[in-house]
């Protein structure tokens, strides 16, 4: 589910400096083109990643008023995988064995012709799409990311740091209370509190 | 926003089995900066021992005033996830929330009756941020107690006695 509709996953991140949203909205846009999504259909390609719109998963071709909603900043990473089965894989290598075409025989040849197999499947492979979704609040200086793997977070928050020289930071538990408690002497004194006993009555 | 503390998972672990024990003595009532908001665990409850090897997963209705929640809190385990319903201002919320990362997941928010994605977004986020302010505002109710020694002695004291009452 989209984050318009459904429920979310969040990831809660704090972004330090913002400047850059604050500049002209179309050099944002083209900092997204530059990281815009291409496609792998027919490529010898495992895996891709890239911006494209929000409201349409399969343009690339990225909007100022798709990505700008008022005071938010609407990003949609997508990433296509395509995998080649290991049985499949084996089949055609022994069938290109068994029928005598070639003769090889040492490992390193085994393992070339492996690859060589391989990267044939890859182009004919079909890529499995998915979509990223993150939203900046602009005036709180937020990204929310609609996921719960860590991996595609990761993919989202490394294409964004490629994209506008910026490493969000993630509001972990420590964070969290930062931002809620606002004095360091209240946080020392919490990380340096003793575990209360709740048990053992 | 670079912290040179570490704040110990324990102090989330006991910050959870507090909303858990006021929810449950309150009837979920909670007073936050003027206002009066809802706040129940519903549906699932996970409890963690030390070394997070024992743990028990309790699922549908109201997990926390079941016997086997209260047997394990008195064997020393301490909530590590739940599944909480909170309404404000006649906003309900429903999402759950674990110890380790304090991230949100299963987050349902009151429907947006609009079509123009700019006012929806505008929306969500908002509905997002009322759910942070909410739990901002329990863990500053929370961090207050906790740091007072007298305060937090007998909030500690009151959860131990709500753990031997048996569940009605």
């Amino acid at each position: 589910m989209g984050f318009l509709k459904g429920s979310l996953g969040i990831k809660r991140y704090f972004i330090e400096n913002q400047d850059v949203f604050s500049k002209n909205r179309d050099t944002v846009v083209e900092k997204l083109l530059r990281y815009q999504f291409r496609s792998i259909e027919s490529a010898a390609v495992e895996e891709a990643v890239g911006w494209v719109s929000p409201f349409r998963s399969y343009d690339p071709a990225l909007k100022v008023e798709d990505t700008f909603l008022d005071s938010n900043l609407f990003l949609a990473m997508r990433i296509d995988k395509k995998t080649v089965s290991r049985l499949l894989l084996e089949s055609k290598v022994h069938q290109f064995l068994d029928s005598g075409s070639s003769l090889t025989t040492g490992k390193q040849e085994l393992k070339k012709l492996k690859e060589d197999i391989h990267q044939e499947l890859l182009t004919k492979a079909l890529p499995e799409p998915r979509i990223i979704e993150g939203v900046i609040d602009l005036p709180h200086s937020t990204l929310y990311l609609n996921t719960a793997s860590h991996r595609s977070s990761g993919l989202f928050l490394s294409l964004f740091e490629k994209t506008f020289d910026i490493l969000p930071v993630h509001i972990d538990p420590t964070a969290f209370a930062y931002l809620t408690l606002k004095e360091d002497s209240k946080l020392q004194a919490l990380a340096n509190a003793e575990e209360s006993c709740f048990h053992d009555i | 926003m670079i912290s040179d503390f570490v704040i110990p998972e324990f102090i989330f672990r006991e910050f959870f089995l507090w909303l858990l024990v006021q929810s449950e003595m309150k009837a979920g009532s909670f007073e936050l900066g003027g206002e009066y908001v809802s706040f129940r665990v519903e549906d699932q409850l996970k409890l963690e021992g030390e070394g997070d090897v024992r743990q028990t997963d309790l699922r549908k209705g109201v997990p926390s005033i079941s016997q086997e929640a209260r047997s394990s809190l008195r064997n020393g385990k301490l909530p590590t996830r739940m599944r909480v319903r909170l309404v404000t201002g006649g906003d309900e919320y429903i999402f759950v929330m674990d110890t380790k990362l304090m991230e949100l997941r299963g987050v349902k928010m009151p429907v947006v009756p609009l079509s123009e994605a700019e006012l929806k977004m505008e929306q969500r986020i908002f509905h997002l941020s009322q759910i942070y302010r909410m739990l901002e505002l329990l863990f500053n109710q929370f961090a207050s107690l906790r740091l007072d020694a007298e305060k937090w002695g007998a909030q500690v004291k009151e959860i131990n006695q709500w753990l031997l009452e048996e569940p009605s």
